[in-house]
């Protein structure tokens, strides 16, 4: 079943298209992310379902109650979704405690209580509770302001960045707790983001936006997988794609014959590997019959963990141009030299992009 | 006044702003506060109306032969020469003695810091009142440009002072790395900053010149404005006194518009990011600190002093017989209500306008609150015969009654209300609010327990202004208010008309002490804005 339904939301301002015919589908109890560069309309159309803004035209529902359609539209405080923006916007003047009840109707020990089991719920210390915003750190105050969207029961939480102004570490243990405390608590959630690694590890469901478009909505891991376009491709990770002819199921490019996961026959078309899908090894000997092409080294950048190279790929015979340059995905401590010669192999589909 | 439909009002909002404000105010609260924006702001342009319609009225025959006579020349001799030397004089004054306070050693700098803002809290006729008791022949353009000097040179000192404290000493010293000696940095890099707060202090200056009655009149100096004053007194509410206002409106709109474009669009922000490194202090020789002490001490002889000591030897001389309780409490308790009244409408009227200025910003309201802001820069006096006219013809129930007194407050005192109360509301984003509504609580209610909280310090203080300003008001409170009404202000002016000098100093004295805070409050506000 589904919880939210968007159906072609359309919204400008002035000249400016800000959303462009949007529909999307929320199932119950998902962890839904909208993912898209800045000035995408993510954050509009997010404003949009807490109420903040009104689409020029299309149809908003929850449960199955409609929340804007053409004829009326239900006011933020009627509609019992919960809202955490980037900052938090802790209420400056009230404490803690006081932010968290914000929205309770409970009063007295009721009261006390309840704000006590939310704290807990977030993992605030209960000796937080008579602090003010400005003595909390960036981590204690998207805690506190989770809380207290958390305090109204929501029927649909709404998540605009709230992790983008953290330092990195805290960045990812403070996703795994959102992620978790929702999930126990059984809340849709909708989470907003420009982060693609952030998108991809929250999401069960991720929806791409560009330029007030809905791109394309899926699995994350189908989404990284099989994008609809070389910009989301790219959007989502680093790609490698080249122009290949299709033949009976293969790929027929630099690399050399790849497979695809597309049957259409004498076709060319741009195709996707995830640099992760290249493998590289050394050339001992100058034996010939090691699968993939032979390339060489040209570049090392060296990061930790991971070490990303570039290979440029042996000129084809026939060719006079120089040969392409491809990026590679190897692990830190054991990447081949600059000028090193190397053979490239691919592991599993190649990905046949759509023209666009 | 102009019944003003909602119908009206609704149409006088151009249609896109009306559809793109829905979801700022959700719904109908935006028609509102459009509306009564509209209706402070139309409230606002109706001394400029009322002379437009007067001179219409009076035709040009009649209008060329009260306008080009030689009183009028004499008149307009007299202003310019008064405003032409007086900036000058209290720009000098002001750049030196910020300098003096923010950028050098001097001993006891933050004292003389606050003495400079000190006179402030003397209102410019009680200065002249003490020139006239203790040099009684003093009179003319000498006495008027003396006097003025020192009672509105802490108008330009105050944000002079502000900005020097404020701006980046790294940029100083670039200039002194590419071999500028300290003199043409002073010039060439300091100086010109100081731009916007020269011109803003300036103009203020200017307007008070141009407005101020009880000073020059005390002193015998003729300019517009008590020139029309004594037209009113003579002849009421004649054509003489309304062409006289006409040319005094035209000379404030005049100075708005050098001030605009004076000010030039440069901007003047420090451009890097990161705090500023506290300013360099610039250590005197010997003879430079005797020097800036004596121009300090006499400063202060002259702007605190003479008014002190005259109210003292008035106080003395007068022994408890000038303490008239049974007079002296009623002007105190009437100051009070009316300053108490005028506070609370001006800070309410300001709201609407305050609000769209922060959360919808566009051509529609800067046009409503140049409105309110051109209104405001007009003499207290056009002001008054606006009203005394719109209300004898139109509106005969509120003429000479307490609400006309107001509504001129209401008029002259806005953007004092407005500016305190946008900084307070600007402290409370509306991502605040959204989210008050996102846990239930109905766009009212979100405005109430949010916004209204957090901009509640800036409302006081906005209030506090207008209090001490209403409480020191003389011309439209002597040209409107119902008989009998006697605040300290008009109390005083009516003992220093009889010569009853004695009389008049515990009135001077009260006035000083309800104006105290206000110097405190600027002072505070003074170093806020420059950020400590």
């Amino acid at each position: 079943m589904n919880t939210l339904e968007l159906h072609s939301i359309c919204k400008s301002y002035g000249p400016q298209r800000a959303l462009e015919d949007i529909n999307l589908s929320v199932p119950t109890g998902s962890r839904t992310v909208i993912v898209g560069p800045s000035g995408s309309g993510k954050s509009t159309l997010l404003r949009m379902i807490a109420g903040f803004e009104f689409p020029d035209s299309g149809r908003l529902t929850l449960n199955g109650q409609t929340l804007v359609d053409p004829t009326h539209e239900v006011p933020a405080h009627q509609r019992q979704i919960g809202y955490v923006p980037q900052d938090g916007a802790l209420f400056p003047h009230m404490t803690v405690a006081a932010n968290i009840g914000f929205g309770l109707s409970l009063k007295g020990l009721e009261k006390r209580e309840r704000i006590a089991q939310l704290m807990d719920s977030v993992a605030l210390d209960a000796n937080m509770a008579d602090r003010w915003p400005h003595e909390l750190s960036g981590g204690q105050q998207q805690r506190v302001a989770l809380a207290r969207a958390l305090a109204q029961q929501p029927r649909l939480m709404l998540l605009d960045e709230p992790f983008s102004a953290l330092d990195t570490g805290l960045r990812a243990a403070m996703r795994k707790l959102v992620a978790r405390l929702l999930a126990d608590a059984g809340v849709t959630t909708i989470l907003v983001t420009h982060d693609q690694s952030e998108a991809l590890s929250f999401a069960d469901q991720l929806a791409v936006m560009r330029e007030g478009r809905l791109v394309q909505s899926g699995h994350p891991l189908d989404l990284y997988r099989y994008p609809g376009d070389e910009q989301t491709a790219i959007f989502l990770g680093d790609a490698v794609v080249m122009p290949a002819r299709i033949e009976a199921g293969w790929a027929h490019c630099d690399l050399g014959r790849i497979p695809v996961n597309n049957h259409r026959n004498n076709r060319c078309a741009q195709i996707m590997l995830r640099p992760e899908q290249l493998q590289l090894v050394g050339i001992v000997s100058d034996s010939v019959e090691a699968t993939g092409c032979r390339a060489v080294v040209t570049e090392r950048d060296f990061s930790g963990n991971t070490c990303t190279l570039t290979v440029e790929l042996e000129p084809s015979a026939s060719a006079d141009q120089p040969g392409r340059s491809l990026m590679v995905r190897s692990s830190g401590l054991y990447a081949p030299p600059t000028g090193s010669a190397v053979h490239v192999s691919t592991i599993g589909h190649a990905h046949v992009l759509s023209e666009s | 006044m102009p019944e003003t439909l909602p119908a009206e009002v609704a149409a006088a909002i151009p249609a896109p702003l009306r559809h793109r404000s829905r979801g700022v105010f959700a719904g109908r609260g935006g028609a509102w506060v459009i509306g009564l924006s509209v209706l402070m702001s139309l409230l606002a342009l109706m001394p400029i109306a009322f002379i437009i319609g007067v001179s219409v009225q009076t035709g040009w025959a009649t209008l060329a032969t009260l306008l080009f006579r030689p009183r009028v020349g004499e008149l307009l001799i007299n202003t310019v020469l008064l405003v032409a030397i007086t900036i000058p004089l209290c720009i000098a004054l002001g750049v030196a003695l910020a300098w003096l306070t923010e950028r050098s050693n001097l001993p006891g700098r933050r004292w003389w810091s606050l003495l400079s803002i000190a006179p402030l809290a003397v209102p410019a006729f009680v200065h002249s009142y003490a020139w006239v008791s203790l040099v009684p022949p003093i009179h003319g353009l000498f006495a008027g440009v003396l006097v003025s000097v020192i009672a509105y040179f802490p108008f330009l000192y105050l944000p002079i002072a502000a900005t020097l404290r404020r701006l980046d000493p790294a940029i100083e010293d670039v200039a002194e790395s590419m071999g500028l000696k300290p003199w043409a940095v002073f010039f060439r890099v300091v100086l010109p900053q100081l731009r916007l707060a020269v011109c803003g202090g300036a103009l203020l200056v200017g307007l008070h010149l141009l407005a101020e009655y009880g000073l020059y009149a005390m002193i015998r100096f003729d300019t517009f404005t008590t020139a029309i004053f004594d037209q009113f007194k003579s002849t009421f509410n004649g054509p003489a006194a309304h062409m006289l206002a006409g040319v005094l409106a035209l000379c404030c709109l005049a100075m708005l518009t050098v001030e605009s474009a004076a000010r030039g669009h440069a901007r003047y922000a420090r451009v890097g990011s990161g705090s500023a490194r506290e300013p360099r202090i610039v250590h005197l020789k010997t003879g430079s600190t005797v020097l800036a002490l004596t121009l300090f001490t006499v400063t202060c002889a002259l702007s605190l002093g003479v008014p002190l000591i005259t109210l003292g030897k008035w106080l003395i001389a007068g022994g408890a017989n000038v303490w008239q309780m049974a007079e002296l409490m009623p002007a105190l308790q009437q100051t009070l209500l009316l300053g108490v009244a005028g506070a609370l409408l001006t800070t309410c009227a300001a709201i609407p306008i305050a609000w769209l200025s922060i959360r919808s910003p566009g051509r529609l309201q800067r046009v409503l609150e140049s409105c309110n802001y051109i209104t405001s820069s007009l003499p207290g006096i056009v002001v008054a015969l606006a009203l005394v006219t719109v209300t004898v013809h139109f509106a005969r129930p509120i003429y000479q009654t307490t609400i006309t007194v107001l509504l001129a407050y209401l008029l002259m005192f806005l953007p004092r209300a407005l500016v305190s109360l946008r900084a307070g509301i600007a402290q409370a984003p509306v991502e605040l609010e959204n989210i008050a509504r996102s846990l239930g609580r109905s766009p009212g209610r979100a405005l109430w327990l949010i916004t209204l909280r957090l901009a509640a310090p800036g409302a006081a203080a906005g209030a506090a202004l207008v209090f001490l300003a209403i409480s020191n008001e003389l011309t439209a409170t002597l040209l409107l208010a119902p008989n009998g009404t006697r605040t300290l202000a008009t109390g005083f002016w009516a003992l220093t008309s009889e010569i009853d000098y004695a009389a008049a100093a515990p009135y001077a004295l009260l006035m000083i002490l309800l104006s105290l805070p206000l110097t405190g409050l600027l002072y505070h506000q003074s170093k806020r804005t420059a950020g400590r």
